[in-house]
């Protein structure tokens, strides 16, 4: 019988109270460097601070008494955790000169620490920018979704350390999986969808413009639109 | 950094022996300086450009992996082999440009000259399929690098031969010193040339 396991990750970002937790557990148990990182909480915050003042919302009301103080900016600030997202279709694997990077049967992007040669090609190449250079080893390594956990039918130490339980992590081949039954109930994002890399590494609540920095331009063009009613 | 300058001096040689390869296959008497040149400065500056390319990996003793594990798919496995073909080709081919032998090193200059445009190519490929960076992942930049390799070289050379002409101008009669006149003429035609093709890549490329 052929095996049917694709691993993957869903984070609810809704969830994520940005409390390192997930990064915290991975510095310890891959003993990864000082300044390098294998997940990494991203503190994004956006909104249309400096514009307070001379931009309209549409929910401006037109008949209070004083309509300056009724406009307020619509800040927020979200936590993003980083990780390798295991793309089906992998552009370090593609442009890795001797091969080190590959793809296993159930999904996880890996890296052969016994063939790499330390170019950086792969390092260039990642739209995400997850992979390091270790300086002790003088190895590229990145998130590799805790394979020897995963082997031995443990859960990855980032997902079991999550205080809030935004991580989820299971097999995308079955359908009564937790991370299956959300994928089909939840609206779900990815990263730099237009990268065309296909990850699998999912988002609840992720926004466009965070998702995707070459699609920031349409946010200032729906406020434009606002603007003109 | 260390690939910046490995760039570099792969345009640099790669240019200079793209223009000595032309002047050979042309065929004139009056080119064979410009040939002989060239082909001096493709020894030189190829055996310092490896220097780079070896530092610049965290594993420098593992370079003889790229020889025996090959992935079609990726530009620096291609370059691999390429820098193996270019200096065995062009070094018979400056050995026999420097016996004098016509027919010989017009077979090797030929055989030789798609190397030397792949030599410096496969670099441009290797920023284009970084799929990352906005600015490397365009098509137009195998062609660019082209490009910019025929400027350095020409003008490389041009340095070389004007500071060479300097130190004989002396000794020269009149009609020798209008011909190598004529063929730096030549040479600064050609690479206004390209500098225009490159002023187009860089528009292109925006």
């Amino acid at each position: 019988m052929e095996k049917k396991v694709r691993w993957g990750m869903l984070i609810d970002l809704r969830r994520c109270i940005g409390c390192h937790a997930c990064q915290v557990a991975c510095k310890a148990e891959h003993e990864v460097p000082l300044g390098v990182w294998r997940i990494w909480v991203k503190v994004v915050q956006k909104g249309t601070y400096p514009e307070m003042a001379t931009i309209s919302l549409p929910w401006d009301c037109p008949y209070c008494e004083r309509p300056e103080e009724a406009r307020y900016p619509r800040m927020q600030t979200l936590f993003l955790p980083w990780l390798c997202n295991h793309c089906e279709r992998p552009i370090c694997n593609t442009v890795c000169p001797v091969k080190a990077a590959y793809k296993r049967e159930d999904g996880i992007v890996m890296i052969d620490p016994h063939r790499c040669i330390g170019c950086n090609y792969c390092r260039a190449a990642c739209p995400y920018n997850v992979r390091y250079a270790n300086p002790i080893t003088g190895m590229l390594e990145k998130c590799d979704f805790y394979v020897h956990r995963v082997d031995a039918g443990l859960l990855p130490a980032c997902v079991e350390a999550c205080p809030t339980e935004s991580m989820v992590f299971g097999n995308l081949k079955d359908p009564s999986s937790k991370i299956s039954q959300l994928l089909s109930k939840e609206k779900t994002q990815v990263l730099k969808q237009i990268m065309a890399t296909f990850p699998q590494v999912y988002y609840i609540g992720l926004d466009k413009d965070v998702a995707d920095p070459l699609k920031g331009w349409e946010k200032h063009y729906y406020h434009k639109e606002y603007e003109k009613l | 950094m260390l690939i910046a300058i490995y760039f570099h001096i792969v345009g640099l040689h790669a240019g200079c022996s793209i223009v000595s390869i032309t002047a050979t296959l042309l065929g004139k008497k009056e080119y064979k300086p410009v040939a002989k040149i060239g082909a001096i400065f493709v020894i030189i500056l190829f055996s310092i450009s490896p220097i780079f390319l070896l530092t610049d990996l965290l594993q420098p003793l593992r370079f003889w992996y790229l020889f025996i594990h090959f992935n079609p798919t990726s530009p620096l496995s291609w370059g691999t082999f390429f820098l193996c073909a270019y200096p065995t080709f062009t070094g018979i081919y400056i050995y026999f440009l420097f016996k004098n032998n016509v027919y010989w090193s017009k077979v090797f200059g030929v055989i030789s000259l798609p190397f030397a445009i792949s030599v410096h190519g496969y670099t441009g490929f290797v920023l284009g399929f970084a799929k990352a960076r906005v600015l490397w992942n365009t098509a137009v930049m195998p062609s660019y690098f082209l490009c910019s390799a025929m400027i350095s070289g020409m003008a490389f050379m041009l340095i070389v031969a004007l500071v060479w002409y300097h130190f004989t101008y002396q000794n020269k009669p009149f009609e020798e010193r209008e011909k190598d006149r004529e063929i730096i003429d030549l040479l600064e035609n050609w690479m206004a040339v390209f500098m225009i093709l490159y002023v187009f890549y860089v528009f292109s490329d925006l």
